[in-house]
């Protein structure tokens, strides 16, 4: 009898585990993705499509415009859809990201918006992510430095 | 509880999604680089600048004062130490701002707080901090402080990155020795 109520606690903690577990699993509103995978998908702006790259695209894609009113909405795409970056987790908007078969590409007039909610989708499991870069080569410092030979650490320069 | 999930959770994010959201459209997370000159020039020690562009591109010049985390390698472990602490402030920036805004999420999402973008990245800094120039007739007293902000901060920049990489950390050494001679102070 003794082994038996044993057994019964054993029981319910697994229960309780395994309970503790679904919940936390199916919870949509937390990350499961690992951080490293934003990380690699990123690597050197692979996730980075230019406009001519875009126009040149042979495949279904969707477009989503993340500005809010006139403030991002520099650039226009025929039949892109606004979503609002605010607005971005509603469930009317993750339903339309969720459906989505095809490529998704984000777009908004400040590329660090874009870069933010590109990371916020890539953890929550949006695998066919790319952004729409304004420029044709993201991240490349446009001037040249030139080092002053001059100086020396031991004269009066410093 | 944590063994038995079907995702490690160490490695995911600790923020919910709502609340890094929230956090990213702030205006908050911005510095601009006439903030981040005055930090240089003031030797602000409660920040903390992280250059996310990779290694060569750090070597042949950086902000003054800059930790190197390349982007490429930003998911190892080893930089915790850099990203995980509650005193500093993290500004992170590279040539633009959007690998500074994939480092400031995932930190951010991580859990780790006091994290920022310097705006712009460096292509602003060297527009605005190296580039400009005072073409006017009369300066007012905060256009006057705003240019030695930018020409003390250039100064320090174009001295410490024509240094070889050996004389580099003793840069700011040899700059307090002249300022104390200056002032007529002892050696």
């Amino acid at each position: 009898m003794k082994q038996l109520k044993g057994l019964g606690y054993i029981f319910l903690f697994l229960i309780i585990i395994l309970v503790l577990v679904l919940v936390r699993s199916y919870n949509p509103n937390l990350f499961k993705q690992d951080s490293g995978n934003a990380v690699e998908a990123a690597l050197n702006n692979r996730n980075s499509i230019t406009m001519a790259q875009l126009k040149a695209l042979n495949t279904q894609y969707l477009v989503i415009n993340l500005g809010t009113g006139g403030k991002f909405d520099s650039i226009k795409i025929k039949n892109a859809i606004n979503i609002p970056v605010e607005n971005l987790l509603d469930k009317a908007n993750q339903t339309i990201l969720k459906e989505s078969k095809d490529e998704i590409i984000l777009y908004s007039a400040d590329v660090s918006t874009t870069a933010k909610v590109w990371v916020i989708l890539n953890q929550l499991g949006f695998k066919k992510l790319l952004i729409l870069s304004p420029d044709e080569q993201p991240e490349v410092f446009k001037y040249k430095f030139q080092p002053d030979t001059t100086v020396r650490l031991e004269n009066d320069s410093i | 509880m944590m063994a038995f999930l079907p995702f490690n959770t160490a490695r995911s994010f600790q923020l919910k999604p709502d609340e890094l959201l929230s956090k990213s459209v702030s205006d908050d997370i911005y510095f601009s680089v006439d903030q981040v000159a005055r930090f240089i020039n003031n030797e602000d020690t409660t920040f903390q600048l992280i250059d996310v562009r990779d290694a060569e591109q750090f070597k042949a010049f950086n902000i003054p004062g800059s930790v190197n985390i390349p982007f490429n390698d930003f998911s190892d472990p080893k930089w915790e130490v850099y990203l995980n602490q509650k005193g500093l402030k993290n500004i992170y920036y590279g040539n633009d701002e959007q690998t500074a805004s994939y480092a400031w999420t995932i930190s951010t999402g991580m859990g780790y707080g006091n994290n920022f973008v310097m705006k712009g990245g460096l292509n602003e800094w060297y527009k605005t901090v190296m580039l400009s120039q005072f073409d006017g007739e009369n300066i007012t007293p905060r256009e006057n402080a705003l240019f030695e902000n930018r020409f003390n901060a250039r100064k320090t920049f174009t001295q410490i990155n024509s240094l070889p990489d050996s004389l580099k950390k003793n840069y700011f050494n040899a700059k307090h020795l002249q300022a104390s001679k200056l002032d007529g102070g002892c050696e």
